[in-house]
């Protein structure tokens, strides 16, 4: 056997055998069993999953092609296609063979770095030492694979789905399957939210109110919180606990049932809330019935969910403040307030500012707080299938659950979850709790 | 090409995970080979083919002849909780003494269940026999998840019209129906000195009832929602959609009669019910009914169960004349059986359903639920027509129409409740509220296309 020292002749040569066929460039760099193994492996491939394969693409592009059929009186004779089987079967088979091209391009790099080590001298591993080398060295990528694999099809499958859908006409009643196929559409879907005057100007309203909601929900409950914890806190407050346990009871009564008995405080004509602003001479206020005191009344009663798991969490940061900073700041001669400024607010906003833009995201997408409390309402002539105080997720839910219109569905949660993802990344970019900094300066 | 199903595919993820991660095979080839035999309804649809080739014109002829069971069948009902379900668990006993099937009924609620029925059916979990409210029969039928009315020619003799068209789409029966509801005027019979004949007499004597310091109405009704709304439409003429509620591009929802039904309402608003339409909701016009309250509230059968435990002393009318001297025309809702298009036993479940809908079985739901039978050889039962409230619902029920039923009107209900809502509340000029709400649904519908 003739040693190149010079150049780099085996590692291109088992790359490039790589290339032509998975394992080729192994035996040819004398890693026989290694070699077998990914021939075996991709023998066995094109063999068994070529077929299904090209099957699960070409049902992925057409979204299946024989339609269902029946007989005179309804009942199925054949079965035809389920345009969302195929779709998700594709998808599956796509990241597959992504999983295959990884795999393979894995398999030329080895040939590569093997015949890399073989030009300089080296002798290649025998396969046990190969597998103990890869036991060693790539450790932490074993552990991670499962978790990877299955993060790929928990996480990116239903995604990749989603997103699909708002590319298809898949909705009620004529495309629903397995009875009609689904078809590709391209943008159609897009261009009829903007088409169509009424549903725009409805998802611009929409929207709009969606932000200001998720803003608002989000710092009142936050800085009530704060409020609260801070009170607790505070040295002359007795009976902590009491307070502390009577405080946290909004949060752990199930929504839902305090939500229907909230809606019938705030009725207008018949609620408690009223009655007594009348017993006091004040006038009746239209809770429900216009536009912005129903969101009055949804900020308002959002705080009185929200506002106990801030408390609890600050009460929590609060106490593991250091005596000694107050301390030293008191013989700095600080006041209450500056110390509040200056070492219990920063220490505060740095232990939940990340907590805050998960706030944020959750109260974009609050659909009990909307559905059980106004179920959008009042009516807004402006709008189409949505009321004053719709947001939405819940303009979402009453356009498909009740109509079936998966594809626009589709459509309006891409734009939600390019809204949400957007302001969330610029938001961690910008917190300082991410950067590892010290924290006090 | 075929269709595979989940569990093939996980299997294959399984598969192809154990290749990657430890690099060895397993047995595989014998898997490709399941997919053949997995296409479980293959067997069941040709054995149906055979027997129903013959009668697509006349299903009737079917019905004569003795069907041919399948063999081994055995049945999933679903049908609504408490009285209801005891009902189906009856009808499900006297069913297998019949016919020695075996029946099983699970508690789906019917307005549930053609939503379940559109994952459930084709994954082949579905009931064979469910019950569902009649408007969804288009819904259902384009979405291919039911079949036909087996017995159509006998349904359709021995039931109300009503029933029929309710449960018809395009021209075809598909529903067994079991009870048929409206709403009518329920009055406190210890408040109330008479019986409105007219909506003027109705105003007069819920004018001289009110007293809102004392929280004390003459009349409600829940406002907003077009179930209710339409009976003021339907009373001056209007309708839906044209054609009997079959063309979904002819919306009566702007024209004459529709706004004077609009106007009327608002009349209502002004004259006897100045509350804003979020406030007047469907819990406090029961209790304030409940309480003594309340003179006249427009409200169904099924409210009736809960005022008798109350102790209340009530009586159920028809809702009163117009000024035109018409009975305003309220949506009914006949509850039907469908048999789902996936069942493997299509000829045992019709069976089942038509056993349903006999005259024996409707009577005993009317023992046992208090609904009202759908049956024309029950429509002068003595038991039935004693029984104040039925009567009463029967009385409103021939001025009723069914609810529509093609897949179109579910875009009706949000933009037709909107409309009402804005001209109860605000002063909005009824056409302007009815047209807008008549583009939107117009819209949705060429949206649907």
């Amino acid at each position: 056997m003739v040693v190149h020292l010079n150049g780099k002749r085996h590692a291109r040569t088992g790359a490039l055998l790589s290339l032509l066929f998975m394992g080729l460039g192994q035996i040819y760099n004398r890693q026989f069993v290694k070699g077998l193994l990914y021939a075996l492996l991709e023998l066995y491939v094109v063999i068994f999953w070529s077929k299904p394969f090209a099957e699960a693409m070409r049902g992925l592009i057409t979204l299946g092609e024989s339609v269902q059929q029946r007989n005179a009186r309804g009942a199925i004779v054949v079965q035809g296609d389920h345009s969302i089987i195929l779709m998700i079967t594709g998808i599956i088979f796509a990241l597959l063979f992504v999983m295959f091209l990884a795999v393979y391009a894995l398999g030329i790099r080895d040939a590569y770095k093997v015949g890399e080590a073989r030009d300089k001298g080296e002798k290649p591993r025998g396969f046990a030492q190969s597998v103990l080398h890869a036991w060693e060295q790539g450790f932490a990528y074993i552990l991670l694979t499962p978790a990877f694999v299955f993060a790929l099809f928990t996480i990116m499958l239903p995604l990749i789905f989603g997103i699909l859908i708002a590319f298809t006409n898949y909705s009620g009643p004529n495309h629903l399957p397995p009875k009609n196929l689904v078809d590709w559409v391209g943008f159609e879907t897009f261009t009829s939210l903007i088409r169509f005057r009424a549903w725009s100007k409805t998802f611009v309203g929409v929207l709009t109110w969606t932000v200001i909601w998720a803003v608002l929900a989000t710092f009142t409950t936050y800085f009530i919180g704060l409020f609260y914890a801070l009170l607790l806190n505070h040295r002359v407050v007795k009976f902590k606990k009491f307070w502390r346990t009577l405080l946290i009871l909004p949060w752990a009564v199930p929504g839902v049932i305090s939500l229907l008995i909230f809606r019938n405080l705030f009725n207008g004509e018949f609620g408690p809330i009223n009655q007594y602003l009348k017993l006091m001479g004040l006038q009746a206020i239209p809770w429900f019935s216009d536009p912005l005191w129903a969101k009055v009344a949804i900020v308002f009663v959002n705080i009185w969910f929200g506002f106990p798991y801030w408390m609890a969490l600050m009460s929590g940061v609060l106490t593991n403040i250091d005596r000694e900073l107050y301390e030293a700041a008191e013989i700095d001669g600080a006041n209450g307030f500056q110390r509040f400024r200056s070492i219990t607010l920063p220490l505060i906003l740095f232990s939940t500012a990340p907590l805050l833009i998960m706030s944020f995201a959750h109260n974009f997408n609050n659909f009990n707080m909307i559905y059980l409390f106004t179920s959008g309402g009042p009516a807004n002539p402006a709008y189409s299938y949505a009321g004053s105080t719709d947001i939405l997720i819940s303009w979402i839910y009453k356009l498909t659950l009740e109509q079936n219109k998966f594809n626009m569905a589709s459509v309006v949660s891409i734009f939600i979850f390019i809204v949400v993802a957007g302001f969330s990344i610029w938001n961690f970019r910008r917190t300082r709790a991410f950067k590892e900094e010290d924290m006090v300066q | 090409m075929n269709t595979r199903n989940k569990k093939w595919m996980s299997m294959v993820i399984l598969l192809v995970l154990a290749l990657v991660l430890a690099a060895c095979g397993g047995g595989k080839s014998d898997n490709s080979g399941n997919t053949g035999g997995n296409a479980g309804g293959a067997s069941s649809s040709g054995q149906n083919s055979g027997n129903s080739g013959g009668n697509s014109g006349g299903s009737g002829d079917a019905g004569s002849e003795e069907p041919q069971i399948e063999e081994g069948a055995q049945l999933l009902v679903w049908d609504n909780s408490d009285a209801e379900f005891e009902w189906a668990q009856y009808v499900a006993e006297e069913f297998t003494k019949q016919y020695g099937i075996p029946v099983t009924v699970e508690n789906v609620n019917h307005t549930d269940a053609p939503g379940k029925l559109q994952t459930d059916g084709p994954a082949g979990l579905g009931a064979d026999v469910f019950l569902a409210p009649h408007d969804h029969t288009g819904n259902m039928a384009s979405a291919g998840l039911i079949l036909e009315n087996f017995y159509s020619d006998e349904i359709i003799n021995e039931h109300i019209d009503a029933a029929i068209t309710g449960g018809s789409y395009d021209g075809k029966l598909y529903g067994y129906p079991v009870a048929v509801e409206t709403y009518g005027l329920f009055y406190n019979k210890d408040l109330a000195d008479k019986v409105p004949e007219t909506w003027q007499e109705l105003f007069e004597l819920a004018k001289a009832f009110n007293d809102p310091a004392n929280q004390k109405y003459g009349f409600m009704y829940e406002v907003g929602n077009f179930y209710y709304d339409f009976s003021f439409i339907g009373g001056y003429g209007g309708y839906v959609f044209g054609a009997g509620n079959t063309d979904p591009n002819d919306l009566g929802l702007n024209s004459e009669a529709a706004v004077k039904a609009a106007q009327f309402v608002k009349r209502i608003h002004d004259e006897i019910l100045p509350i804003k339409k979020e406030d007047i909701t469907y819990d406090i016009k029961d209790s304030l009914f409940k309480e003594g309250k309340l003179l006249f509230n427009i409200n169904g059968p099924w409210a009736a169960a809960g005022y008798r435990d109350a102790g209340l002393n009530f009586g159920v009318a028809p809702l009163p004349k117009l000024d035109n001297g018409e009975h305003p025309a309220s949506f009914s809702g006949i509850k039907s059986y469908y048999v789902n298009a996936y069942t493997k036993y299509p000829e045992a479940a019709s069976l089942y359903a038509k056993f349903a809908a006999s005259k024996e079985m409707q009577l005993k739901r009317f023992e046992i639920t208090g609904q009202v039978p759908t049956r024309k050889d029950l429509s002068d039962d003595p038991t039935i027509m004693n029984d104040p409230v039925v009567s009463g619902i029967l009385d409103q029920a021939q001025y009723a129409i069914p609810m529509p039923n093609i897949p179109e009107m579910q875009t009706v209900w949000g933009p037709m409740a909107s409309a009402f809502s804005l001209i109860w509340n605000e002063n909005i000029d009824p056409k302007q509220a009815l047209d807008d709400a008549k583009k939107q649904i117009e819209d949705a519908i060429q949206l649907m296309q």
